[in-house]
């Protein structure tokens, strides 16, 4: 028994030796990054900006909060620090932050890094992002997001809104993305490997501040005809209140450089396609009163089906989505219920998508972009990378041409079996 | 070191050489049993196979010690017997052998059979004495006869210990086991020398009844160191105003009714004795036919069984001119009655509990277990103060090998005290140092039912509310009575929920610490928050912040049982919720810790065995420091050592996790508890003689032929 004692007690010894304590710390030890913001410097090559939250049981109630650094009023409410250093690089950049900063700077809990427009563009940024994941502290799902303007900006405008922490505010506001469709889910994963494919194009969240700069608040009525919702890009949305973060849209890459951007509803027809959407809303123009909308919950019926031709001179895309809907109203009153009349608003809401994916996929074969990921159809018909390398599917895929099949079934039509029409004077 | 590293963690198939107990494979190995069972061929054949000279050697030489004294005896009356019987070492192999008869002429409540039994075996011994009374020539005859019959016990015990364990270390060196045999074999033999220094210095105050009721009560006031003792009554009287005699009894012990309406005014009145001829009868035979109206009178002339006797609470009356005395049932001391049990509350069920009289106890089991094959054995263990308990099993279901090999521990004991069933559960357990209990205590006589009829064997000792039953497996500490008598979602509900408890109270302190310190990324962040907030006016490091609420709790927990009283209860709501909130307004706590140690303290309540939540407070320390030194991976070290060790551990032969590993044949009544009909099988390692509980479907009604052959399968 005893050397058994001496054994287990030889066990223990060899687990404090192996581990130690030496990477035990406390929790509240560390100082944690929730938001990073990077951009060109004017003193060195990067300005980082890092926002860290001061945990405190006192913002609970914190609803109308300004931004820490530059709310002014409400600053006691939401307590949180925006660091901003220059260096050369991320990592430079936070061991000089350790001069200043009492506690351990810790990227586990971070949420988001966001880059500027211009950051972006200039090719800088592939080599900063994708080295980011070699840090052990970086999670490979931290969001990631190209802004208008200053990240610094940016970083300081993010607050929590609605709750408690700014990290929530982000979460909760990025799973939007599986509702409306309007900006893309993407990840530094995400990103550092569709950075380095040959088959399809890195893509991020496209956000901007809007301090309701666009809102007109007194004016003439508006007369002008169908604008497809959310078809603008990001801090261009008529709106005013809120938090002046503003997510819509997609930053697209062409080789690592941002070459250009999606609107919310060119970003939504890019989703439909790619089977990422289970469950979005639509407003389509009335087919027989242009004059009134038809809002129309879409639902996918079955994945979508892709295929890529590539034996001709220029590759065939055909795809097919199956899609089913339910119609939330009819302000014209016409009886669309009915099986006879059911299939106009079909054809109708299989246009609609159908010409906005194909002026989408327009706009992406100017860019060079295949943001529609066909290439991982194409890359198949390859039994060699050499192969699929001298194909060229960047130069393939500008050239190439798309045969869609859009399917809509209206499979419910509301609470109302039948539509009749409300009063008017005269009809 | 890497090798006894295997041996800790790889599993070795037992060599021969292991002699731990084990059950029997095959029926045939269950002969040895037989004995018990008084099968009589059994009887002769270990008779015939005893033919031990040693022991002979001694039954004579104290034979002729005695003789002289015994023939002074011959001279003064006629009717003396018997001097072989004087030989204190027979008495001693006598009494082991005459426990459980001696034992159930103790008892009241003994069924009919057992009273039969006793009965003829008093009338043989009776017949025995009287042939062996009548001439000195025939003393060595008698001795034969007296070794055949004395012999049996003991050749039993030899075969008992024939498979006697060394305690099995597989680790130690061969020599080592030598050695150590050896060193066994010469302790054994300094004992066999002990107990014959022992006995030779006892010898002067060894002695018979005597015919002379002065030297009885002399020999009597001198034992019991008369008058410095004031407990012993020993009241003179003369029977029918002419036979001087005595009642000798404990004061406090005895039902005093029993003495004063039904002993006394009986003998002393002379109308009593108008029949009797003093020529003709033996005045103790007349007495108990005709004057003492109690239910069991018992005759003893030894005073090796008579003192047992008397200080139980039995009255002994000794006679002018008779070497025997009578023993009259006549205990009547305080007891509690049956009341609820306090630790093993179920709220749907029987609300009966053990009390500390042991006879009560067994009533309590067997108005459950109506059956003629429920068992019940007396043993007295300790030495000085004669403990009594009771063996219970039930005969055609409990393995044989089991019974057997929980009564050569028992016998076995060597000790002067046991106080109760607590510390008789330490001597017999397999191992000592183990983390986890091996004999469950259980406080409900519904409980024990079933475990009887599950085939186990049940230990009820006198003086404690807890009966012990073995062998038991980890399951078996989580079920509660309850379990099987609510249906069976809501038993398996409670079961799962109970799991859920002992696992939060043993990890989730750990766990805690092992997250705060090691793996702050695994903490969603809206939690870390609240933790990092709470925790921002601690002074203290989380561990010693966590060993300090645990030991504040602890403390609540302990220093609330000691409290008298109603107190109890309130200072444990009171100085948990104080402390908490004071701990928390100094800043010296954080709030959600308190909840973790709160949570693992409801946890722990869970657990039914109070045993078993010990072990797991002790766990949960041990992990908590392995938390802290290593994060998860000290967790699962320590994980691995606690289950390396109890996966070793064994309970009577039988593997700690026994239906899931070794995986055997089981019901669904491990965790999940399936419905009653479906538990059609006995647990399969406890291999007993009837392995089926019930039909396939116990049902008869539901089956087409309305139940015509319930024959349970078979």
């Amino acid at each position: 028994m005893h050397k058994r004692i001496a054994l287990l007690l030889a066990l223990v010894l060899l687990s404090v030796f192996l581990t130690a304590c030496y990477d035990s710390r406390e929790i509240d030890d560390y100082a944690y990054v929730v938001m990073m913001g990077i951009e060109h410097g004017v003193s060195d090559r990067i300005r980082l900006t890092l926002q860290i939250p001061e945990f405190t049981n006192t913002n609970m109630s914190d609803s109308g909060g300004g931004g820490g650094g530059n709310g002014g009023d409400d600053e006691e409410r939401a307590k949180k620090e925006n660091i901003t250093v220059e260096a050369p690089s991320i990592f430079a950049a936070v061991a000089e932050a350790d001069t200043f900063i009492p506690k351990t700077i810790n990227f586990m809990h971070l949420n988001a890094v966001v880059v500027s427009e211009d950051f972006a563009s200039s090719g800088e940024m592939k080599e900063f992002v994708v080295n980011l994941l070699r840090y052990h502290e970086i999670r490979r799902n931290t969001s990631i997001i190209v802004c208008k303007g200053s990240a610094r900006d940016f970083v300081m405008a993010a607050r929590p809104y609605l709750g408690s922490l700014v990290t929530e505010t982000m979460e909760e506001l990025i799973s939007k993305a599986d509702i409306t469709g309007y900006f893309p889910k993407l990840t530094i994963s995400d990103f550092a490997i569709k950075v380095k494919s040959t088959y399809t194009q890195a893509l991020t969240i496209y956000a901007a501040l809007n301090k309701g700069d666009n809102f007109i608040e007194k004016g003439q009525y508006y007369t002008g005809g169908f604008k497809a919702p959310s078809d603008f890009y990001a801090g261009d949305m008529p709106r005013t209140g809120g938090q002046e973060i503003e997510l819509l849209g997609t930053a697209v890459f062409e080789l690592g450089n941002m070459v250009g951007k999606l609107t919310g509803f060119e970003t939504q027809m890019v989703e439909l396609t790619l089977g990422n959407l289970k469950r979005t809303s639509l407003t389509i123009p009335d087919p027989l009163e242009p004059e009134l909308y038809i809002p129309i919950e879409i639902k996918e019926l079955e994945p979508p089906f892709t295929h890529v031709d590539i034996k001709g001179e220029k590759p065939m895309i055909h795809t097919t989505l199956s899609l089913e809907g339910e119609i939330v109203t009819i302000p014209s009153g016409i009886n669309y219920e009915s099986p006879d009349m059911k299939g106009i608003v079909e054809e109708a809401v299989a246009q609609h998508i159908a010409d906005g994916i194909k002026r989408t996929f327009a706009k992406c074969q100017t860019l060079k972009t295949d943001v529609f990921e066909y290439g991982t159809e194409a890359v198949r018909h390859f039994w060699t990378i050499q192969e699929w390398e001298n194909y060229n599917w960047r130069q393939k895929f500008s050239e190439a041409s798309l045969m869609l099949h859009v399917d809509f079934t209206l499979r419910r039509t509301g609470r109302f079996i039948e539509t009749a029409p409300v009063q008017e004077e005269k009809k | 070191m890497l090798k006894k590293l295997k041996k800790l963690f790889i599993y070795e198939s037992p060599s021969n050489q292991e002699r731990e107990f084990r059950f029997p494979e095959n029926p045939g190995e269950t002969a040895t049993w037989d004995i018990y069972r008084g099968k009589q061929e059994n009887l002769e054949k270990y008779m015939d196979n005893s033919g031990s000279g040693k022991d002979q050697d001694i039954n004579n030489d104290n034979d002729s010690e005695y003789e002289g004294k015994g023939s002074e005896h011959n001279k003064k009356d006629d009717r003396s017997n018997n001097d072989s019987q004087n030989n204190r070492d027979e008495k001693k192999e006598k009494s082991k052998k005459n426990d459980e008869q001696s034992d159930d002429r103790d008892t009241r409540d003994k069924s009919d059979n057992q009273a039969d039994e006793s009965e003829s075996n008093e009338r043989e011994a009776n017949e025995r004495e009287d042939n062996e009374a009548n001439s000195e020539k025939r003393i060595s005859e008698n001795d034969n006869d007296h070794e055949n019959e004395v012999n049996t016990p003991r050749v039993i015990i030899k075969t008992l210990r024939s498979h006697k364990p060394i305690t099995v270390e597989e680790m130690i060196k061969e020599s080592m086991r030598k050695k150590r045999e050896k060193f066994k074999n010469s302790k054994a033999g300094n004992n066999g020398k002990n107990q014959k220094d022992d006995r030779n210095e006892d010898a002067p105050k060894l002695k018979n009844v005597s015919h002379s009721l002065k030297e009885n009560i002399e020999y009597l006031e001198n034992l019991y160191k008369i008058p410095a003792n004031k407990d012993l009554i020993i009241r003179k009287f003369n029977i029918a105003r002419k036979i001087p005699a005595c009642l000798v009894c404990v004061d406090g012990m005895i039902d005093r009714r029993i003495v004063i309406q039904f002993a006394l005014p009986e003998l002393m009145d002379e109308s009593n004795f108008k029949d009797y001829d003093p020529g003709k009868e033996y005045i103790l035979d007349y007495i108990e036919r005709n004057v003492l109206t109690i239910d069991q009178l018992v005759r003893m002339k030894v005073f090796d069984d008579i003192n047992p006797q008397i200080v139980s609470g039995l009255t002994a009356l000794f006679i002018e001119g008779c070497d025997e005395c009578i023993i009259m049932e006549s205990r009547g001391f305080e007891k509690r009655s049956v009341t609820h049990p306090v630790t093993e509350t179920v709220i749907s069920g029987p609300q009966e509990g053990f009390t500390e009289a042991l006879r009560t106890n067994i009533t309590l089991v067997r108005r459950i277990v109506k059956s003629e094959n429920l068992v019940t054995e007396f043993e007295f263990l300790s030495k000085r103060n004669n403990f009594l308990c009771a063996i219970l099993y039930m005969d055609g279901i409990t393995n044989p090998r089991l019974v057997d090999e929980v009564k050569r521990r028992l016998k076995n004991l060597e000790i002067d005290y046991i106080s109760g069933s607590g510390m008789l559960e330490q001597l017999i357990e397999d191992k000592t140092n183990a983390p986890f209990q091996q004999i469950i205590a259980t406080e409900r006589p519904d409980r024990v039912a079933s475990f009887l009829m599950e085939g186990k064997v049940v230990i009820i000792c006198e003086g404690t509310p807890f009966a012990l039953a073995m062998p038991i497996t980890f399951f078996d500490l989580f079920q509660t009575s309850e379990d099987s008598n609510l249906r069976w979602q809501y038993g398996s509900f409670l079961r799962i929920i109970r799991l859920l408890g002992f696992l939060l109270a043993t990890f989730l302190p750990g766990m805690y610490t092992a997250l705060i310190l090691f793996h702050q990324e695994m903490i969603p962040t809206s939690l870390l928050s609240s933790i990092v907030a709470s925790r921002a006016p601690v002074p203290f490091p989380t561990v010693l912040e966590i060993l300090l609420m645990e030991f504040s709790f602890e403390l609540i927990r302990e220093g609330g049982i000691r409290v008298p009283g109603v107190t109890g209860n309130t200072l444990g709501i009171i100085g948990a919720l104080i402390l908490g909130q004071a701990a928390v307004q100094a800043g010296l706590v954080s709030p959600v810790l308190i909840i973790v140690v709160a949570v693992s303290g409801l946890g722990n309540f869970t657990v039914p065995s109070y045993s078993m939540s010990l072990t797991i407070r002790i766990i949960r320390i041990a992990l908590i420091l392995f938390g802290a030194m290593g994060g998860f991976y000290g967790i699962s070290a320590a994980f691995t050592i606690l289950m390396a060790f109890t996966l070793n551990m064994k309970s009577f032969g039988v593997p700690f996790f026994a239906p899931i590993a070794p995986f055997t044949r089981s019901n669904k009544d491990k965790i999940i508890r399936g419905p009653i009909s479906e538990q059609t099988y006995r647990t399969d390692f406890l291999n007993t003689l009837d392995k089926k509980r019930m039909a396939t479907e116990p049902r008869g009604w539901m089956r087409g032929d309305g139940g015509a052959e319930n024959d349970q399968g078979r």
